[in-house]
């Protein structure tokens, strides 16, 4: 009797790679006929060809990339700060658990926080410079990186630990050779997770006023003036860079901890 | 006291309850000696804290009181070989196997070619066939624990402790496991103890086995196997086999003999 349940087998690369497209020609089929049937007014939803003609103009002009550039530095500059901050305290409270117990609150609080309330204090305490959005994205990373990693760390089998202190290696030894590589799955994820978050609220960070340029700054110009194709191009460049940035971790992910799950 | 092998004297082991209602005992007054180059199975019901006696030995455990000494050094100063039940759990799998072996050459400071040259003769010289190149996770059950076995051996330890290493094996593999570690164990000259709940494992590995009574423990008796070594698996269905086996079962279930 056959099973009523769809088959999960994987399929090949090449079949994977057919499907993946699957999805966006169904969006811009559906775009392409709500724009033809007039179904949203051309003057508030441009049809595909507009858009993407004044998305080919802009990657050929050097705003776009000054842009990028700029949210880019930004985000990665919020990512490495919290990455930096967020796996030795994940990495301490996941081993000690009175250190953990000593920031519960404080961690459990900071998560309850839209982290967008914080923007305004950051920009209060830095100024409306670039530090104050790239603490705000660094907010987030801290907290991500910093609950994986504490969930990998706790979670390694106590058998290898065991192991590592029968064979009285140092504490440097078991970190290094024990307790990072057995949280890495975790911890390669939050890196995946939190830099789209980071991108994401450096984005909105520039939509605010004070800010001179980034994605943001780009998308909101062209709705407060009205461009709407270059709205939508924006839109769409924006939305590509960070697709791009999680795939990249991705693949990290699937090359650098192979033992993942097993 | 005797100075060669392992002499453990008056060992006490207690947990403190949840319910603030004192200590609970593991076990209590346990004393036994194991030799240089004897085989010692530690035999007992699930619970009587079997493991937990081994990890005092190792020192990975805190004691209440008593002492360990190998070779007149205590345990906690020694270089001691620990064989975990969970074999896919001591192993890293972001190693290969052969980086996995060398681990205690690795903690030492070895470097990397004089690793890999040091684990290529070691497995040739005990004639192990394992694929030294593959991740752990790609192994099968029976070849991790080998690897795990390997591992512990490649630099000899004092004291080698094996808690109950072929418990998540099939039978044939624990066969195959089991004649593999007397082969490597003979001549290598050191006190073991092998935990199991098996007492044809128990009779089939040791030369003497310590039964244990259930929680809180405490030795109920000591059973010598007389078999000669090296053992052929046909020992298994010898009458003195048997013998020994309704012997071991009757101390160990308290029936009189």
């Amino acid at each position: 009797m056959s099973s009523p349940l769809p088959s999960r087998e994987i399929h090949s690369s090449k079949t994977d790679g057919r499907l993946v497209l699957i999805g966006p020609a169904v969006l811009l089929c559906a775009w392409f006929f709500v724009s033809v049937c007039s179904i949203v007014p051309s003057i508030l939803l441009p049809p595909p060809a507009s858009v993407l003609s004044q998305a080919g103009a802009d990657l050929l002009a050097p705003g776009i990339w000054r842009d990028a550039m700029i949210t880019l530095m930004r985000s990665f500059g919020g990512y490495v700060l919290g990455v930096a901050i967020g796996i030795p305290l994940g990495v301490l409270s996941g081993l000690f658990p009175a250190f953990y117990k000593s920031f519960e609150f404080p961690v459990d609080f900071g998560r309850s926080l839209p982290v967008l309330t914080l923007f305004p204090i950051f920009m209060v305490l830095f100024g409306i410079g670039d530090f104050s959005r790239i603490a705000t994205a660094a907010y987030p990373t801290i907290l991500t990186v910093l609950i994986y990693t504490y969930y990998g760390v706790r979670d390694i089998p106590r058998t290898r630990l065991m192991v590592a202190r029968a064979k009285k290696a140092s504490f440097g030894q078991t970190l290094k050779w024990v307790v990072l590589p057995s949280a890495a799955p975790q911890i390669i994820a939050s890196l995946r997770v939190s830099l789209s978050w980071a991108y994401l609220i450096v984005i909105v960070t520039e939509m605010y006023a004070g800010s001179d340029g980034g994605l943001g700054y780009r998308v909101m110009n062209a709705y407060t003036s009205f461009e709407l194709p270059e709205l939508y191009a924006s839109i769409l460049i924006t939305g590509t860079l960070g697709y791009i940035l999680n795939r990249g971790l991705v693949r990290m992910e699937e090359r650098f901890v192979h033992w993942a799950g097993k | 006291m005797a100075v060669g092998g392992l002499a453990v004297r008056g060992l006490a082991k207690s947990y403190g309850s949840n319910n603030g209602a004192g200590r609970i005992p593991v076990f209590s007054d346990i004393s036994f000696n194991v030799a240089n180059g004897e085989i010692l199975s530690i035999f007992g019901p699930n619970g009587c804290g079997k493991s937990t006696l081994l990890s005092v030995i190792a020192g990975l455990s805190d004691r209440d009181g008593g002492m360990v000494e190998i070779n007149g050094v205590d345990s906690r100063q020694a270089t001691i070989g620990f064989v975990f039940q969970d074999y896919h759990a001591s192993l890293f799998p972001w190693w290969k196997t052969w980086e996995n072996i060398a681990l205690n050459l690795r903690i030492h400071g070895v470097r990397k070619a004089e690793r890999r040259s040091a684990v290529e003769a070691f497995v040739q010289r005990v004639n192990v066939d394992l694929p030294l190149d593959n991740y752990t996770y790609n192994l099968s059950g029976g070849q991790q624990q080998l690897c795990v076995i390997l591992r512990e051996l490649i630099r000899l330890p004092s004291l080698l402790l094996l808690d109950e290493p072929f418990a998540a094996l099939d039978y044939r593999n624990r066969m195959l496991l089991e004649e593999k570690l007397l082969e490597l164990l003979s001549g290598a000259g050191i006190p073991v103890i092998i935990v199991t709940h098996d007492i044809n494992d128990a009779i089939f590995l040791a030369d003497n086995i310590l039964i244990l009574s259930p929680s809180p423990a405490h030795i109920r008796n000591r059973i010598t196997v007389p078999f000669e070594r090296p053992r052929p698996q046909a020992v298994r269905k010898s009458k003195l086999f048997f013998d020994i086996y309704n012997r071991a079962l009757d101390i160990s279930t308290g029936c009189p003999a």
